[in-house]
């Protein structure tokens, strides 16, 4: 295992020698930085869906379903990773072309950290315990045993729609899927926002004009899902102080709603500056919340070069440092929880592991 | 570290679920969890097969799978006398304990949090536990794993020798 892990370390660390100066000296241009990126996303994207043929199908057997996600996961890790290194270097070069400000250079390093922790970390403390687990009730658990339909049940009414914390209590489920579905759907949106308006165009795609429809379309959702997580992170934080005294706070936490409120809120406040700095047209208004904030600062002393790059920067630092939060604390519950309520839909193999275990134990010569 | 743990014979086990009902009771649990739970369980090949009934809850583990499975470290074996218990302010409610337990004993709330026997922590050691106290026939003891061992030593009983996980748990056979 050591062996392994020592592995990895020494080809990142080739891997990070050899492509960064290729990428920053030109030879590998911006495009070979995005395709592995992208590709690679996806196809970690791919690995997670492969584990729920294990519920859908029982044509591979356990094992090679295993072996198979470990192959997707690591080649799509390799990728990005290398992507990400590959895309370091190209905007250091645009950096000192003068063809991007400054504050650039170091967005994709931190993305990079960030990932890197963000993946290690969900690695260990979600997939590898489980493995283990599995792989101690192995000879108990049965594909034919699997409940495809509790699965997709429980996806849908738990993961979805979290309709026990609804009948539980309905503030707690409110600020939950306000933040939730806030950050699923504005992390989506700026995905394929980057994608349509930054990277399509590199590879001959038509740039979207500020005003057409996709565009406004996304400037819209932006905001709007933004707006979820800013209400959402607010209605958690005054709850939290309401019930700071009570045997409610076990359901409280504090320092990842403060942690996220200011994430969301700077991002509008840069979002204002950006829309500031630039004289009024209609399609800013779709910005609404952006534009809110513009229309207190246009007009004003406050330089556009002076303050935007620094928050930008601020932004960008305290975003990366949210990806790379997600492990450590509580927060590790927004992947961790709905991967144990799709395991707890399976109470047939519940029921058949307790059951084997206790025979097991009584009879051992059987 | 004193170890307390079960004793359970099952050829006195007469499955009233009673055990059930008084470890609700005395923790004033919510309709769904239960931290005690009959299992039965079949024995043996044709024609000499047979049922075994088998109270199970937590069983403090010496080697809990739980804690190690938990992603927040929320489950910890107390030092003073090896009862496994659980932390709700860190719980998240991800049910991976679940799974790692080999007898199902933690048990998901509707508040979202892990819950499961904690060997009656309100009543001191020597008292009988709530499923003991109730148990008409004595197949559950309750008690420090020296006190059951003494009961073993006098039963002739085999101990369940638990395998990796060490349940603290004796079953007569």
């Amino acid at each position: 295992m050591q062996l392994r892990k020592n592995y990895y370390i020494i080809c990142s660390l080739l891997l990070s020698i050899l492509l960064v100066p290729l990428s920053g000296s030109g030879i590998i241009s911006l495009k070979w930085g995005i395709v592995p990126f992208f590709g690679g996303s996806a196809l970690i994207t791919v690995s997670l869906l492969w584990l729920s043929s294990f519920i859908f199908s029982k044509e591979m057997n356990s094992g090679n379903i295993l072996r198979v996600f470990r192959y997707i996961l690591t080649a799509g890790l390799i990728t990005s990773f290398s992507g990400l290194l590959l895309l370091s270097g190209s905007y250091i070069r645009y950096v000192a072309m003068d063809r991007l400000s400054p504050h650039w250079i170091l967005f994709w390093p931190l993305v990079l950290v960030a990932c890197l922790i963000f993946i290690v970390g969900m690695y260990r403390k979600i997939i590898q315990g489980n493995v283990e687990t599995f792989k101690r009730w192995e000879r108990f658990i049965k594909r034919e045993d699997r409940e495809p339909r509790s699965f997709l049940k429980n996806l849908w009414e738990e993961v979805v729609l979290q309709k026990q914390l609804r009948r539980e209590s309905h503030i707690r489920w409110l600020r939950h899927v306000l933040i939730f579905w806030g950050f699923v759907s504005l992390w989506l949106v700026d995905f394929a926002f980057a994608i349509m308006t930054k990277y399509l165009p590199i590879f001959g795609w038509p740039p979207l004009s500020k005003d057409s429809a996709v565009r406004v379309g996304f400037d819209f959702f932006l905001d709007f899902f933004g707006l979820m997580i800013l209400t959402g992170t607010a209605v958690a934080l005054l709850w939290g102080l309401r019930v700071r005294r009570t045997t409610q706070k076990i359901y409280t936490d504090t320092p990842t709603a403060a942690f996220l409120f200011i994430v969301a809120f700077t991002g509008y406040l840069v979002e204002g500056l950006r829309l500031a700095a630039l004289p009024y047209e209609p399609y800013m208004g779709y910005s609404f919340l952006g534009n809110f904030v513009a229309s207190f600062i246009r007009g004003t002393e406050l330089s556009f070069s002076s303050i935007h790059s620094g928050l930008w920067l601020f932004h960008v630092v305290i975003s990366c440092a949210f990806i790379a939060y997600f492990p450590v604390k509580r927060l590790v519950h927004s992947c961790a929880t709905p991967v144990g309520k799709l395991m707890q839909s399976q109470k047939t193999m519940l029921d058949k592991k307790v059951k084997g275990v206790v025979s097991g134990l009584l009879n051992p010569e059987e | 570290m004193t170890k307390v743990g079960f004793y359970f014979d099952k050829n006195r086990c007469i499955k009233c679920h009673a055990c059930e009902v008084a470890c609700k009771g005395w923790n004033n649990i919510e309709i769904g969890p239960r931290w005690r739970t009959v299992v039965k369980v079949g024995s043996g090949t044709y024609p000499n097969v047979r049922n075994i009934n088998v109270s199970l809850a937590c069983m403090h583990c010496g080697d809990p799978p739980c804690s190690s499975a938990c992603p927040l470290n929320a489950i910890t074996k107390e030092v003073q006398d090896g009862r496994v218990v659980v932390d709700q302010a860190k719980c998240i409610g991800c049910g991976f304990c679940l799974w790692a337990c080999p007898f199902n004993a933690p048990q998901i709330g509707k508040d979202g949090k892990m819950s499961k026997c904690h060997f009656c922590k309100d009543r001191p050691l020597g008292l009988p536990r709530a499923c003991e106290e109730i148990c008409p026939t004595q197949a559950i003891r309750s008690g420090t794993m020296e006190e059951l061992n003494e009961l073993v030593r006098q039963d002739s009983a085999k101990r369940l020798m638990g395998g990796e996980t060490e349940p603290s748990l004796i079953i007569v056979k």
